[in-house]
């Protein structure tokens, strides 16, 4: 079964792991961009996260078919920090795994 | 017309962070062909009519859309039209730079970020969905409407199955 990973950004999924920064569960603030619905909210419906710095992904090397990167800032540093990485991406991605970002296929591991 | 939109979709040859390094690039320029105006801390705060302001995200498909709506409404307008002033939420680098431009925000993690006054009062301010509604309703149009928008410019992107 292929291994799908959301990275942080607009629009969290069900069925893959959605990465956040810990803002998420600090702030209690926190909605989701798209749907305005608290944390609590969203893993009550049954979505999944992984809370993790982008800079240090929780995840081995070579372990994702699919990383699905929606709008978010990649390798800029914001105000709540460095924002998605592209060398974490293509360390976590298997060889033949794509990177997919605001639905477009960007890239593929060689 | 979608300018915004269409340059958070331009540079897709480019890989992800230099795709969007470039958008941000020419953010400015496309703010200054639309009927807004580009605000930084020390410009001044109009004392009469209701005024917007909005930190926008340029990697951020839902922010490029509300401001594509708002503008196309603005264009629309002759008289009584609110005055909105836009800034890059990648000018503030630390937490305590957003008050620079909005006030009362608290702690930020998502974008846009709105502020609205009326006879240079702050009257409400907000971020994330429910300042992307707020926005978008004094312009007609609301969050639900500006992410249908984005998930059909997704569909249209998509190959087929």
């Amino acid at each position: 079964m292929a291994f799908r990973v959301n990275l942080g950004g607009e629009g969290e999924e069900a069925g893959a792991p959605n990465q956040q920064g810990r803002w998420v569960v600090l702030d209690p603030g926190w909605r989701s961009s798209r749907t305005g619905q608290a944390f609590a909210y969203l893993v009550g419906a049954g979505l999944s996260f992984l809370i993790c710095d982008n800079r240090q992904l929780s995840l081995p090397d070579d372990c994702c078919d699919e990383v699905v990167t929606n709008p978010v800032p990649v390798d800029a540093i914001t105000h709540l920090g460095p924002g998605v990485q592209t060398s974490e991406v293509q360390r976590i991605l298997k060889p033949g795994g794509v990177w997919v970002h605001d639905n477009t296929l960007r890239w593929v591991k060689p | 017309m979608t300018p915004f939109y269409d340059l958070f979709l331009s540079h897709h040859d480019l890989m992800p962070g230099e795709q969007q390094r470039a958008v941000e690039h020419e953010f400015l320029a496309v703010l200054a062909r639309a009927p807004l105006r580009s605000w930084s801390p020390g410009s001044a705060i109009p004392a009469s009519g209701t005024r917007l302001v909005i930190g926008v995200a340029t990697w951020s498909g839902y922010d490029m859309r509300l401001l594509d709506v708002i503008a196309e409404a603005m264009s629309r307008q002759t008289s009584g039209a609110p005055v909105v002033e836009v800034f890059n939420t990648a000018d503030c680098r630390e937490q305590r730079d957003f008050a620079r431009y909005v006030p009362n925000l608290g702690s930020i993690s998502q974008t846009p970020v709105v502020g609205v006054w009326r006879d240079g009062q702050l009257e409400w301010s907000g971020q994330g969905h429910e300042a992307r509604d707020r926005a978008a309703r004094l312009f007609g149009s609301g969050s639900a409407e500006i992410g249908e928008y984005v998930r059909d410019r997704i569909k249209a992107r998509s190959p087929a199955p």
